[in-house]
């Protein structure tokens, strides 16, 4: 068992094996050692904790989700963990992301913070799914960004992206 | 969802992980990012974010393979149905990466600017009501602006992949489309009935007996050749030599280099209409509807093929095979 301790303060039991996913509490326990003291995780909320660990303990099981994936054919490491993310988000990952914006964007704080790249990547692909199949009013609607173009600009933008349409 | 709560994710992200994001979303989702806001235009212009748009398009040929191929490639012009064939001289030189139809390369050339993808289409108009001509098409991405490549570490950076994804995808536009740059290149004094290009030069066979060399750049004829004594109706060349067939019965073996005929073959009884040839035979067939097979080097009679009843009119060679298309209907 390993303790964590929230922004808040509240601490939270886990299996070391779950929150090993974290590279960054891995890499303390490494350096370290499993002491048995608490480890603050002052930048992530116990809620927020509390989503992380759910999210690692039903992958606990899923070793290949947390290696890197083998470019040693060649090939882009970079574009292969893209496609290895697209392809391994399964209806759990769905499910777990449909929350609302505030949660979703302290999930990909926390993600990052603790450095587990597989719920970084579910979690962007579940932002960049929402900016898909919208309009460009759409998306400012969806995501409340004001359009900070004057019209001069956004026509220039505009004339600028026409090479992409077909 | 729950919504609530409104986050514009982009820009309170880390700028890394927001790229992530755009990087994630789709070609038309990211060209709407870049006209949200400010800040949003950013992310959707990150380099990253067209590298992996360009490496996703798999039957482009990405840079990263010309990098593997020595970054020697230039441009790479393909034939087009049968208004060209493919050029041997500059086209071998490079390995191919994927299976795709050809495909413009992004390079340079001795440290020079990378050049911009272009295919072309060559038509020569025959028949006597048209103007005797030959018509360039460029299948050419226009604004040719320089992207800068280089090379490092075997590696390509500094790649503007933006840049790069907007031509190579406007060259497709193009294609799909028909659109292209038309020059007419007016020079012979007859019907053009031949004509095979490559990175340097295009060269065209014709009625008036002739044929014509012209730079592909200038479209500037370069150089006459007189030889035959009736129309040139069919050409192909290498790096050293070019081989015409007229309908004066021959053939004629040209030296590149000083534009003399090294060798005339003779033996048809009617107009040649194909040749080909690989390193060491040339094979050419005839409205006298055979096939003579001549060796390369010495212009010999090898062999005469009788099995077609028509006229043969287009003949190809490729390792031990000959594969021949008749006026009698048949493909042997």
């Amino acid at each position: 068992m390993v303790k964590l301790v929230s922004a808040e303060g509240a601490v939270i039991d886990v299996d070391r094996d779950i929150i090993e996913q974290s590279a960054l509490i891995r890499n303390i326990l490494q350096d370290v050692g499993d002491t048995g003291d608490p480890i603050p995780v002052p930048n992530v909320s116990g809620p927020i904790l509390s989503k992380v660990i759910e999210y690692c303990t039903h992958h606990r099981d899923d070793l290949d989700r947390r290696t890197r994936p083998d470019t040693s054919l060649g090939g882009d490491a970079d574009e292969a963990s893209i496609q290895r993310a697209i392809r391994q988000m399964d209806e759990f990952d769905h499910n777990f992301c449909k929350v609302d914006q505030g949660t979703l964007f302290d999930i990909i704080l926390a993600a990052n913070f603790l450095d587990i790249q597989p719920l970084l990547d579910v979690a962007s692909l579940t932002v960049a799914n929402m900016m898909k199949g919208k309009s460009v009013e759409e998306i400012r609607r969806t995501f409340n960004v004001k359009n900070d173009f004057d019209e001069e600009e956004e026509a220039r933008v505009r004339s600028a992206n026409a090479w992409c349409e077909n | 969802m729950d919504d609530n709560t409104q986050i514009d994710f982009l820009s309170n992200l880390p700028y890394e992980i927001a790229v992530v994001i755009v990087i994630y979303a789709d070609f038309p989702a990211i060209t709407n990012i870049a006209q949200v806001s400010k800040s949003w235009r950013r992310f959707a212009r990150d380099n990253a974010v067209w590298r992996r748009m360009f490496l996703q398009q798999s039957e482009w040929r990405t840079p990263r393979a010309l990098a593997a191929a020595g970054c020697r490639g230039s441009l790479k012009h393909r034939s087009a149905g049968n208004s060209a064939v493919p050029s041997p001289a500059s086209a071998i030189n490079t390995p191919r990466i994927g299976d795709s139809d050809a495909i413009s390369v992004f390079g340079h050339r001795n440290g020079a600017l990378p050049e911009l993808p272009a295919r072309h289409i060559l038509s020569a108009y025959t028949g006597s009501s048209l103007r005797p001509a030959i018509t360039l098409q460029h299948m050419i991405a226009p604004s040719p602006s320089p992207s800068q490549v280089s090379e490092f570490g075997g590696r390509l950076v500094g790649a503007d992949w933006q840049h790069l994804f907007q031509q190579r995808r406007l060259l497709d536009q193009h294609w799909n489309k028909g659109i292209s740059d038309v020059h007419v290149v007016a020079g012979h004094a007859d019907s053009v009935y031949c004509v095979q290009f490559d990175h340097d030069k295009i060269v065209t066979g014709s009625r008036d007996r002739t044929i014509k060399v012209w730079d592909s750049r200038t479209l500037l004829c370069m150089r006459t050749l007189a030889g035959h004594d009736a129309s040139v109706l069919c050409l192909k060349y290498d790096e050293t030599t070019l081989v015409t067939g007229s309908s004066d019965s021959t053939i004629i073996i040209w030296d590149w280099e000083s534009g003399v005929p090294l060798l005339r073959l003779v033996s048809h009884a009617a107009g040649v209409l194909d040749v080909a040839f690989d390193d060491t035979h040339i094979v050419s067939c005839s409205k006298d509807c055979t096939i003579k097979v001549w060796e390369r080097k010495t212009g010999k009679l090898l062999r005469t093929m009788v099995g077609h009843r028509g006229p043969v009119n287009a003949v190809q060679l490729k390792g031990d095979r000959i594969v021949s298309a008749s006026g009698d209907s048949l493909i042997k």
